[in-house]
C-alpha cells in the first residue's frame, strides 16, 4: 500500500521574463506506507516545490498525487486543506515555529487543524522530544536544535500518516543535525508514520538506506538544461 | 470558534501595543458617540420635566421661551415686568390651582434672589416631584423679617448655614461694587432638589420690595418703598408668576385669553412643550454632534482596519504557517475578522469607561451651570446600540486585510525554494 503515489507530476512558473519554466517533472514517485526515503539534491533543483505539491499547498499543473489513497486533484482547496491537515506533518527547513506561541501551543495548533486539541498528547509528544522542561518557552527561549524538535512533535500532532521534512538540518551543526533527524526517525517509525526527507547534506543521507537523487527523478532540470543549450 | 479565538487573542497579544492603542480610539469613539446621544437625552428630559411643580409661567409680553428660561430655569433676564393687578387677577381665575409671584433683580455672588411668598414652600417640587425639605435646624423665612432660605448649591458654594447673614448684591450678575446695605439671616438650607432651585436664595417679596435702590413701577411711576408704610398694590411689579393649573383645559383657555386675545403678558404654558420647542430648534447642533461622533467611529473603524493592514506584512508567513498545518482559507479569513471585532469589541467595553468619565465631567457642567443633575443611572438605546455598532463596524473594517490574509500564497510565504 502506498501513502503516496505520484504519476506525471509537472509544475512550472512564470519567469521575470513572462515565460513557463519548468520546475518540477516527475513521471513516477512511489512511497510505501511506514517506510522512509532520503531524497537528496542540490539546492535550486526544486525539492521545496516538489514537497509543497504533496502536501497540496501547492497545485501542479498536470498530473497525478494520491496520498493515502486520495486523488489531490480532484479535492478542492478545502478538501486538500482537510487531507493536508489530518494525513501531513510538515518540518520546514526554518521550523516555521509561530513566534508567539509557546512550544506547547505551537503543537497544540496543529491539533486544531487536525484531531482536536490534546494537552496531554501535546505534552507527550515534547516530552518524547527531550523538551519537558521547555512546554512553556517560546520560540526564541530555545536552542535551534531545541525548536527543531518542537518541530517534529507539532508534525507528529495529528498522528500522520506521512512526514514531509524539508532540510531538517539546514540550520543544525552535523551532531546536532545528525541526533534531530535520528529522533525524528525513530519518531517516525513509533507512530508509524512514512518519512520522506529532503535535504543536500551528504553526512545526513549517508545514514539513510533508501536514498533518491531529485535531480534523476525530476526531468525537468535535464529539459532546462536541454533548452539552454539549444 | 474555539480556535478563531485562540488566533485573535494570540495575534491581540503579540501585538499587544498597537492592540492597546486602537482599541483606545475604538473607546474614545464609542464614549463619544453614548455620551453625544445620552447626554442630549438626558438634557433634554431634565429641562423638560425641571418646572419644579408648576405647569405654565405668566410674565411680561415677549418670548415663552425667555419666561421659562428666566422664572424655571435661572438662566435668562427677564423679558419685562408685570403689575401686581395681573397676579391678583391670574390668582383669582378660577382655572388656576395656585400662583406664586416671584421677583427678581439682586443675586449673591452670582446666585439668582428671588422675592417670593412663603407660600411657595408647599408648591415647589424636586426632581422626582417631592416637596422641598429643610436641612434639619432650619425653617422657612418670616415674611415680615430680613430672612432667607438657601439652595443647596448656594449653601455649599458660598458656605451659608442656617445664622449665617449676607448682604445681596443688586443685578442679576455679580459686581461686588454694587452690594446693598440690607443684611439678611439664613433660616433654612434646602436639602438637594437637583433643580435649578438648588442655585437660589429665597427672600421675602415685600423684603425684597423694600431694599434699598429698588424702584417699583407698577403703577407707571417710580415708586420706593418706605420705611413702615405699606406698600400699595398698585405700585408693585413682580418678574412672573409660576401657576399650577387646575386641569389641561385650563391651559388651553389661558393660553387662547392672555397669548391670543391679550397684548399685556405672556402665558408659557406648558412649560415642557416650550421647552422641547427649544430643544427641537437646537435639533441640527444635536444632529452635527451625533455626525461628528459617527465620524469618530468611522475613523476609529479605519484606524483597526490600519492597524491590521500594517502587521499584515510581517503576518504573511504566519498565514502560511497556518495554512500549511491545515487552516482553511475561511478560518484565515475568519480570524482576522474576529481579530478585528475583538478590537472593537475592547474598545466598546472601554467605551463605557470613557462615557461614565464624560457622563460625570458634563454632568457637573450641567449642574454648576443649571442646577439641573442628571441621572447616571439613565438608559438610553445608544448605551445598546452604539457598542454593537462599533463592534460591527470594526468587524466589517477587518474585512479588507481578511481578504488579504485570505489570499495569502502560502508556499511563497513559506520559506526560500532550495
Amino acid at each position: 500500500m502506498f501513502i503516496l503515489d505520484i504519476t506525471n507530476l509537472r509544475k512550472s512558473f512564470p519567469t521575470a521574463d513572462g515565460e513557463e519554466k519548468l520546475i518540477v517533472d516527475v513521471e513516477q514517485f512511489q512511497l510505501k506506507a511506514g517506510t522512509e526515503l532520503a531524497l537528496a539534491g542540490e539546492s535550486g533543483s526544486g525539492k521545496t516545490t516538489f514537497l509543497h505539491l504533496i502536501s497540496g499547498v501547492l497545485k501542479p499543473d498536470s498530473g497525478r498525487i494520491h496520498l493515502d489513497g486520495e486523488p489531490m486533484e480532484a479535492l478542492s482547496e478545502a478538501g486538500r486543506d482537510r487531507l493536508r491537515a489530518g494525513t501531513l506533518g510538515y518540518v520546514f527547513q526554518n521550523f516555521n515555529l509561530l513566534q508567539g506561541m509557546t512550544a506547547l501551543e505551537n503543537v497544540e495548533l496543529a491539533m486544531r487543524f487536525g484531531t482536536g486539541v490534546d494537552k496531554e498528547r501535546a505534552s507527550q509528544l515534547l516530552n518524547r522530544m527531550g523538551l519537558s522542561n521547555r512546554l512553556h518557552h517560546y520560540p526564541r527561549q530555545l536552542s535551534m536544535g531545541q525548536q527543531q524538535r518542537v518541530a517534529v512533535a507539532r508534525a507528529l500532532a495529528n498522528k500522520p500518516k506521512l512526514v514531509l521534512a524539508d532540510e531538517p538540518t539546514a540550520h543544525l551543526d552535523h551532531v546536532r543535525g545528525l541526533e534531530a533527524v535520528t529522533l525524528m526517525r525513530d519518531v517516525c517509525k513509533e507512530f508509524g508514520a512514512a518519512l520522506l526527507m529532503v535535504s543536500h547534506d551528504q553526512k545526513i543521507l549517508s545514514h539513510f538506506e533508501n536514498i533518491q537523487y531529485f535531480e534523476k527523478l525530476n526531468r525537468a532540470l535535464e529539459q532546462n538544461e536541454k533548452a539552454v543549450k539549444a | 470558534m474555539n480556535t478563531l479565538i485562540f488566533l485573535a487573542t494570540h495575534s491581540l497579544r503579540r501585538h499587544f501595543v498597537s492592540t492597546l492603542v486602537t482599541a483606545f480610539s475604538a473607546a474614545l469613539a464609542v464614549g463619544l458617540t453614548m455620551a453625544v446621544f445620552g447626554l442630549a437625552a438626558q438634557t433634554r428630559a431634565a429641562f423638560m420635566g425641571g418646572a419644579g411643580g408648576f405647569d405654565a409661567v405668566l410674565g411680561a409680553r415677549g418670548s415663552q421661551l425667555q419666561l421659562v428660561l428666566n422664572a424655571v430655569f435661572q438662566l435668562e433676564t427677564s423679558p419685562g415686568n408685570i403689575p401686581w393687578s395681573l397676579y391678583q387677577t391670574i390668582k383669582n381665575d378660577p382655572r388656576v390651582a395656585e400662583a406664586v409671584p416671584y421677583a427678581v433683580g439682586d443675586n449673591y455672588y452670582g446666585y439668582r434672589i428671588l422675592g417670593t411668598i412663603l407660600g411657595v414652600k408647599d408648591e415647589l417640587r424636586d426632581s422626582v416631584g417631592k416637596p422641598l425639605q429643610l436641612e434639619d435646624g432650619g425653617q422657612w423665612f418670616n415674611e415680615e423679617n430680613r430672612e432667607a432660605v438657601v439652595g443647596s448649591v448656594v449653601a455649599q458654594q458660598c458656605g451659608l448655614k442656617v445664622g449665617s447673614t449676607f448682604r445681596p448684591y443688586h443685578g442679576l450678575a455679580f459686581n461686588p461694587a454694587m452690594q446693598h446695605e440690607e443684611t439678611y439671616q439664613v433660616m433654612g438650607v434646602l436639602k438637594p432638589s437637583n433643580t435649578p432651585i438648588d442655585r437660589v436664595i429665597f427672600i421675602p417679596l415685600d423684603g425684597f420690595y423694600r431694599i434699598k435702590g429698588h424702584v417699583l413701577r407698577g403703577a407707571g411711576k417710580d415708586y420706593v418703598a418706605k420705611d413702615n408704610q405699606p406698600i400699595p398694590d398698585e405700585d408693585k411689579e413682580l418678574s412672573s408668576v409660576l401657576l399650577k393649573l387646575k386641569d389641561p383645559q385650563a391651559g388651553f383657555n389661558l393660553d387662547y385669553t392672555i397669548n391670543k386675545q391679550g397684548k399685556v403678558a405672556t402665558l408659557a404654558w406648558p412649560i415642557g412643550r416650550v421647552m422641547a420647542d427649544l430643544f427641537n430648534r437646537l435639533g441640527w447642533m444635536s444632529r452635527i454632534l451625533a455626525l461628528v461622533a459617527y465620524l469618530v467611529m468611522v475613523v476609529a473603524a479605519c484606524s483597526i482596519l490600519a492597524s491590521l493592514h500594517n502587521t499584515l506584512r510581517e503576518r504573511r508567513r504566519e498565514f502560511a504557517i497556518l495554512r500549511a498545518l491545515g487552516a482553511k482559507k475561511l478560518t484565515i479569513f475568519a480570524s482576522v475578522i474576529t481579530e478585528a471585532a475583538t478590537i472593537a469589541g475592547l474598545g466598546a467595553l472601554g467605551g463605557f469607561v470613557v462615557y461614565g468619565l464624560l457622563f460625570v465631567l458634563a454632568a457637573g457642567l450641567i449642574r454648576a451651570q443649571t442646577g439641573i443633575v442628571v441621572d447616571p443611572l439613565f438608559f438610553h438605546p445608544a448605551l445598546i446600540a452604539v457598542p454593537i455598532g462599533m463592534t460591527v463596524l470594526g468587524a466589517l473594517a477587518g474585512v479588507w486585510p481578511a481578504y488579504q490574509a485570505y489570499s495569502t500564497d502560502v508556499a511563497g510565504n513559506l520559506e526560500p525554494h532550495s
